[in-house]
């Protein structure tokens, strides 16, 4: 442990550590700090073991280099050792409550590009550990922020006993970010729902289609849950994840109940839990101006929920880049730009070219459609087609959006009633109307 | 049959060496084509400097890492090794041919500073070349040396690339052969950029230099040659080593004769040179041309000096070599995808928007200008007897003329009192350089080939 850090990162994950990347790279000296005794356990549900390889995704294009086992990001120009297994994933299945079904990407496996890559967490981490290893870089695990003090020219971040001085913090402690809270950043931005979680991976599951990503929409005791299937990237596990944004569902026994359903039971005959884990995120509307006092809010810290994998590892990047140019800017006494620019790139990216509420609208099909009847008819009606290959939710739901448009006309004609909740819903904006009803 | 590739790079300089990496890193099947036998052997005149290693520059901010012996640039978030001697360079020093001195920083001050205090970095190319080479390949990227590429036909889903006996097809092909880039003049890119003159060249590595303070950049001017004459002083990274430019726009200056100004003729220049032993010779001869502001047509893509005004400085070469190299990756990816392409028009934007625009060539050409302009070697004289104070320390051509400008501005009630003439012949510096420069343009008539 050195006396003085030039950068304080709190958090181990990809955000953090591509932030320290960023800066180690450029010879400044980084101390990470992470709660967990190992950084590289998952310890909580995580369903973004995901990388889109097939669209521009928050300015940028994820590649896996499949001949130097890499990451790539071309257009920032980054990319870092990833030498763990990974499958690739061709189709996006959605079902109703009563199986009605919609599909992004048409299902022509080793045709069409993959829309997303499924790898593994655990090695993602190690490799980055490995990759940012050297002198400038001290890894601290087992070390839980507690505090932080502002003096002149340095903050001091407290960890239970141990202090870090440092000219800039940048706080990468993920959703539910203790750094934010505490710093009283929370209270400019908009508390939407809470996210409860129970995820485990699971053996034996024979899933509707292979290579996919399957989610289902479903209501246990009339509460809207949602159900995400993610292949892992190896062997036949997958990772099963139950959520609802209802407290008061017992999401264990919601597991049994889902399982043994008639329309899941076929999925779970066989299904055996090997790992389980649980979380519950707080949504919040995203930070607007991730820097202030010399600390910047990197990756899902200061996102809406999750900016997903891709987003997070972009913004640790970059963020990284930003602070180590302002050092340089401070040793060579000119004038500071660097990260305004970050602050402008954050602003334009995902603010303003990715709006929360569409996130947002892939947890609130439930409460925008209101009943499972409903929700049966409109994916029965939007799942005639395949929607092009994306699992991108912003993009996914400008594509939805679009086609229940074109539906109008016909939805009017058969079902009016239908029409009329659509038209109440989908005047609101998402937040609002899950925070309506779930007040309730 | 020519073998296939995502990307074709012609021209292993600092550019096309940056653009390789980039582009194998991100997995594409790359091959890098150099004319040189031997890549890491630098055959031309060469400064040898990072600039501006003190401030921005296309809005990166380059740096030595000493202690991980590496050069980085942050904002872009690439970096390299280098592993070779380095020389700071603590000012940047103009003299008129009497003497009078024009400082960018005064060197009794930036060494106290340390790193933050150099304008620029003097580092061994050839060592460079080496280092960049080492980890091109470990990127994966196939390097042959020996290709002089003649012939280039673009088609609609590749180019195909030509030379010494060979041929290579790539998806894209990334021009990076410099200034005077033949790749550039057969794709046609070089129609519409206006020429302004050549920049002849010859020099030497030399020892044993009598120079007022050993740690800086110098330059002079001669009025003495039938066109004015130019002299820069690079330190190198070796000891009591430097490299000595001779530099004229205009073919009827005679390098012989501006070297023979500086080295015996002039009584302030000539005892810096007594004793100089002359280690290396090398020369070089270019286009000035405007630069090209539509990099990018029929797949070929261009980087670094061969779409610039001259030069973009190793600084911008690398920047943008890297830069094209991380577009093509793009390109390459949309393709494989089929999704709307991007990454090259991004690519273009950007050097619109860094180099086209906020480094305007003109302003790159007025520090060739001053001459052309007052075109009297008392004029000079005067005007720099006048500098009273030092200049910000710098070593950027476009941030250099903007101090210039300022500094004018304060002593133009001076110069009106005393000298109201010279004001006329200043007034010029707001013309096209086209204009400023056109001496020198007829100078170089009849254009030959430069080979």
């Amino acid at each position: 442990m050195k006396e003085r850090y030039d950068v304080t990162v709190i958090g181990a994950g990809p955000a953090g550590l591509l932030a320290a990347k960023a800066l180690a790279q450029n010879g400044f000296d980084v101390a990470v700090l992470e709660r967990k005794q190992d950084p590289a356990a998952i310890t909580r549900a995580c369903g973004q073991s995901l990388l889109p390889p097939n669209e521009y995704f928050f300015g940028d294009i994820f590649h896996y280099n499949e001949r130097d086992k890499r990451f790539c990001f071309s257009v920032s120009g980054l990319s870092f050792p990833y030498t763990g297994p990974v499958k690739s994933l061709y189709n996006w299945h959605m079902f109703s409550p009563g199986m009605k079904k919609m599909q992004f990407g048409c299902g022509e496996e080793k045709k069409t590009a993959p829309i997303a890559l499924s790898y593994d967490k655990d090695v993602l981490i190690k490799d980055l550990l490995r990759d940012i290893a050297c002198d400038h870089v001290d890894v601290c695990a087992g070390t839980e922020y507690t505090d932080m003090q502002f003096g002149p020219g340095t903050i001091v971040v407290k960890a239970g006993e141990k202090a870090f001085q440092s000219s800039f913090v940048i706080a990468a402690d993920g959703t539910n970010s203790r750094v934010v809270q505490k710093l009283g950043y929370n209270s400019n931005r908009r508390h939407i729902a809470n996210l409860y979680v129970q995820s485990c991976f699971i053996k034996g599951f024979k899933p509707p289609h292979d290579n996919a990503i399957i989610t289902a929409v479903t209501f246990v005791d009339e509460k809207p849950v949602y159900l995400f299937l993610l292949p892992r990237a190896e062997g036949d596990e997958w990772n099963f994840i139950i959520l609802t944004l209802e407290a008061g569902v017992d999401l264990t026994a919601a597991y049994d109940r889902i399982t043994k359903d008639a329309r899941f039971a076929a999925w779970f005959k066989a299904a055996k839990k090997t790992k389980e884990f649980a979380a519950i995120e707080y949504i919040y509307s995203p930070i607007q101006r991730p820097f202030r006092n010399n600390v910047l809010i990197v990756g899902d810290a200061g996102a809406c929920q999750e900016l997903e994998c891709l987003g997070a590892m972009l913004t640790g990047w970059k963020g990284g880049l930003a602070i180590a140019a302002a050092l340089k800017e401070q040793e060579l006494g000119i004038m500071p730009r660097a990260i305004a620019q970050y602050e402008d790139w954050w602003l334009n990216t995902y603010i303003k070219q990715y709006d929360y509420q569409d996130y947002l609208s892939i947890f609130g099909i439930a409460y925008m459609f209101s009943k499972p009847e409903v929700i049966d008819y409109v994916f029965g009606l939007m799942g005639d087609e395949s929607f092009p290959a994306t699992f991108n939710p912003y993009r996914a739901v400008g594509l939805l959006g679009g086609r229940l448009q074109s539906l109008m006309p016909r939805i009017m004609q058969e079902r009016p009633d239908i029409l009329q909740v659509l038209a109440g819903t989908m005047s609101l904006f998402p937040s609002d109307i899950m925070g309506q009803t779930l007040k309730k | 049959m020519a073998k296939k590739y995502d990307l074709v790079i012609v021209g292993a300089g600092p550019s096309g060496l940056l653009a390789a990496k980039a582009a194998g890193l991100a997995g594409l099947s790359v091959v890098l084509l150099e004319r040189k036998s031997d890549i890491t052997r630098l055959d031309r005149m060469c400064g040898q400097t990072l600039v501006s290693v003190n401030d921005y520059y296309f809005d990166d901010l380059v740096y030595y890492n000493r202690q991980g012996k590496s050069i980085g640039f942050i904002k872009n978030g690439f970096s390299f090794a280098y592993d070779g001697p380095v020389q700071g360079c603590n000012a940047w020093h103009i003299y008129s041919p009497c003497g009078n001195r024009m400082p960018f920083g005064l060197p009794e001050e930036t060494r106290k500073q340390g790193d933050s205090g150099m304008v620029g970095l003097a580092y061994d190319k050839e060592i460079l070349f080496r280092c960049l080479l080492e980890e091109v390949q470990d990127a994966g990227v196939e390097v042959c040396s020996g290709i002089d590429v003649s012939g280039v036909e673009s088609m609609k889903d590749r180019v195909k690339v030509s030379g010494s006996g060979k041929a290579f097809e790539g998806s894209y092909l990334i021009a990076a052969d410099g200034t005077n880039s033949r790749i550039a003049r057969v794709c046609g890119f070089n129609e519409g950029r206006t020429f302004y003159s050549y920049l002849l060249c010859r020099g030497s590595h030399m020892r044993k230099l009598d120079l007022p303070d050993p740690d800086i950049l110098l330059s002079g001017i001669t009025y003495r040659t039938p066109a004015p004459g130019f002299m820069f002083i690079f330190p190198r990274p070796y000891e009591g080593e430097c490299s000595v430019a001779f530099l004229a726009l205009d073919p009827r200056a005679d390098l012989e004769k501006v070297e023979r100004f500086f080295t015996h003729e002039s009584p302030f220049f000539l005892p810096w040179f007594k004793n100089a032993e002359s280690t290396r010779q090398l020369a070089s001869a270019q286009y000035i041309y405007s630069p090209v502001k539509e990099p990018y047509k029929g797949r070929v893509l261009l980087a670094g000096d061969t779409g610039a005004c001259q030069e973009l400085e190793n600084t911008g070469a690398m920047i943008s070599g890297w830069k094209a190299g991380s577009a093509i990756a793009a390109a390459v990816r949309e393709d494989r995808i089929g999704i709307a392409s991007r990454g090259i028009a991004d690519y273009v934007q950007w050097w619109k928007a860094t180099y086209i625009e906020k480094c305007p060539h003109e302003a790159y050409l007025m520090n060739f200008a001053l001459p052309y302009v007052l075109d009297t070697e008392e004029d000079l004289n005067y005007l720099f007897s006048l500098i009273k104070e030092p200049l910000p320390p710098c070593w950027n051509p476009y941030a250099a003329i903007g101090h210039i400008g300022q500094l004018m501005q304060g002593l133009i009630p001076t110069i009106q009192e005393e000298r109201p003439a010279m004001l006329q012949k200043l007034a010029k510096m707001s013309q096209p350089m086209s204009q400023v420069l056109a001496e020198a343009t007829r100078g170089c008539a009849p254009r030959m080939e430069l080979k």
